[in-house]
C-alpha cells in the first residue's frame, strides 16, 4: 500500500471513529433538537414542578426547633390538588416565577393534642405540597401519603411570607399513630407517650 | 489484505463508538421522582434535561442571583459564581452558564427562600426547584430556581459538619447547580452525593453524568 493510501485509511478510520462517538451519540443520547428550543420563556400547556430537597433527616430537636407546631390530629379531610394561587387559578408565567406557585393538597384536621406551638383546639386547615391538577404537576422527592380517617402526629410549618389561597401552614412531617406508638423516619416507632415527653422537653 | 483488515478494524471503532457508555456507573443519572410517570427511571419515561445545550457556545442559558443572597450571615454569590464556573469547564455539551442582571432574560433564577413554600418542608438545606414542560410528550427543562433554607447557618467551612443547622454553602452550592444542569443524586463518589463528601468541585462520576446526557465536548 502506498503511503498516501494508507494515510488516506488512518484518517478515514479517525474520522469515522469521531463521528461515531461524538455528533452521533449525542444525538443519539438526547433525542432533541438544540434549534427547536425556543429561547424565550413561555407558559407551557403542561408544567411540572419538581422539587429536589437536600440536607439530613432532621434530628427531632431539629424539628422542634424548626416547626412551629406539632400536634396529634385526626386527619378529616384530604382536599383535591389545586394551585395554591389565589382562587386556585392557574398561575401564568408571571405568577409561576414571582409566587412561587405549587400544586397542593389541603387538609382539614382535628386538632386532639398540642405538643409545641401555639394552636387553638378544633379544626385546622393546612397543606402538603405535591398533587396534580389536569396535566400539570407538582413532584416532591419524598411525598407524605395521607388519607382521611388517619390518627397522625403531625409538624407544620407556618410560612409568614406566603399568602397562599390555603393558608399558611405547610406540613413538614408526617408520622402516622397506630395504638400508641408513632411511627417516626427519625426514630422509628416510638411510644406515643414517650416522644410526647421527648418534644415538650425539647420545646422552648 | 491489510486494506481488509483496516476497513474491518474502523468498522469496529465506529460499533464502539455508537455504543460507548461511560465507565462508572451512577445510581441515579437524572433527577427523578418516585411515582412520576415521566421519570427517567420508569421505562419509557422522559428525563428532564436543557433543550438547547453548548453544542454552540453562543448558546447561552442566562443565571440571575438575587440581591438577597448576600442577606444574612455570608454573601452566597461568589460561591454560586465558582459553581458556574465548574459547570461550564466540565468537558462535556451541558448547558452553558452566564450570568445576567436582567430578570427578564433569565432562564434561571437563584435566590435565598427563607420562608418559601418551596423549601417549606423542614428536613431541607437548599432545594432546586425545576420546572418543565410537559406538552407534545417532551420534558423540556425551561426554568429553574434554586433556594436556600433560613435553617441553615452557611460557612465556608470545609469540614462538613454532623450539625443539622450549619452547611458549608461552596459544597451545596456546587451541588445544587448539579440538579440545575438535570443531575440527580447518586451513592457514588460525587458532588451529587447526597450525603458529607470533602470536595465541592464537579467529580468524575458527576461529569460522566452530564456527558451521558448531553454528550462530551470533543
Amino acid at each position: 500500500m502506498k503511503a498516501t493510501s494508507r494515510r488516506s485509511v488512518v484518517l478515514m478510520v479517525c474520522a469515522t471513529a469521531l463521528l461515531a462517538t461524538g455528533a452521533l451519540s449525542v444525538r443519539a443520547s438526547t433525542g432533541l433538537d438544540a434549534s427547536a428550543a425556543p429561547s424565550a420563556v413561555k407558559m407551557p400547556d403542561c408544567v411540572s414542578v419538581m422539587l429536589t430537597a437536600d440536607g439530613p433527616t432532621p434530628s427531632l430537636e431539629g424539628l422542634v426547633g424548626a416547626a412551629s407546631a406539632i400536634l396529634v390530629v385526626d386527619v378529616l379531610e384530604v382536599g383535591k390538588a389545586q394551585w395554591d394561587t389565589p382562587g386556585a387559578v392557574r398561575p401564568d408565567q408571571a405568577m409561576l416565577r414571582s409566587a412561587h406557585a405549587l400544586i397542593v393538597r389541603p387538609l382539614t384536621l382535628s386538632v386532639k393534642e398540642v405538643w409545641t406551638g401555639h394552636v387553638v383546639p378544633g379544626e385546622l386547615r393546612a397543606y402538603l405540597v405535591g398533587g396534580s391538577v389536569g396535566c400539570d404537576s407538582t413532584l416532591v422527592a419524598s411525598p407524605i401519603d395521607v388519607s382521611p380517617g388517619q390518627y397522625v402526629a403531625v409538624a407544620v410549618r407556618r410560612n409568614a411570607g406566603d399568602s397562599k389561597s390555603i393558608g399558611d401552614l405547610a406540613v413538614a412531617e408526617m408520622w402516622a399513630v397506630s395504638d400508641g406508638v408513632v411511627k417516626t423516619d427519625v426514630a422509628g416507632a416510638v411510644p406515643l407517650t414517650a416522644i410526647r415527653q421527648t418534644v415538650a422537653s425539647l420545646a422552648p | 489484505m491489510r486494506r481488509t483488515w483496516l476497513r474491518a478494524f474502523a468498522t469496529a471503532l465506529a460499533v464502539a463508538g455508537l455504543t460507548a457508555q461511560p465507565l462508572l456507573a451512577w445510581s441515579q443519572l437524572y433527577n427523578a421522582y418516585p411515582n412520576d410517570p415521566q421519570s427517567c427511571t420508569d421505562p419509557g419515561g422522559y428525563c428532564v434535561r436543557w433543550a438547547k445545550t453548548s453544542g454552540n457556545l453562543s448558546t447561552t442559558h442566562y443565571v440571575y442571583l438575587s440581591a438577597n443572597l448576600a442577606s444574612g450571615n455570608l454573601d452566597l454569590r461568589p460561591d454560586i459564581r465558582n459553581a458556574i464556573g465548574y459547570w461550564n469547564g466540565a468537558p462535556a455539551r451541558n448547558p452553558y452558564l452566564v450570568e445576567t442582571t436582567s430578570l427578564s432574560q433569565s432562564d434561571i433564577d437563584v435566590y435565598r427562600g427563607d420562608s418559601d413554600s418551596y423549601c417549606g418542608q423542614l428536613n431541607t438545606w437548599a432545594c432546586t426547584a425545576i420546572y418543565a414542560d410537559t406538552a407534545n410528550g417532551s420534558h423540556i427543562l425551561y426554568y429553574a430556581g434554586q433556594i436556600y433554607s433560613d435553617q441553615v447557618t452557611w460557612n465556608h467551612s470545609l469540614t462538613y459538619s454532623p450539625g443539622y443547622f450549619v452547611a458549608d454553602s461552596r459544597k451545596v452550592t456546587t451541588h445544587e447547580m448539579g440538579h440545575v444542569e438535570a443531575l440527580g443524586h447518586t451513592s457514588f463518589t460525587a458532588v451529587m452525593h447526597t450525603g458529607a463528601e470533602s470536595f465541592y468541585r464537579p467529580q468524575t462520576n458527576d461529569i460522566q453524568g452530564i456527558q451521558a446526557i448531553y454528550g462530551a465536548y470533543p
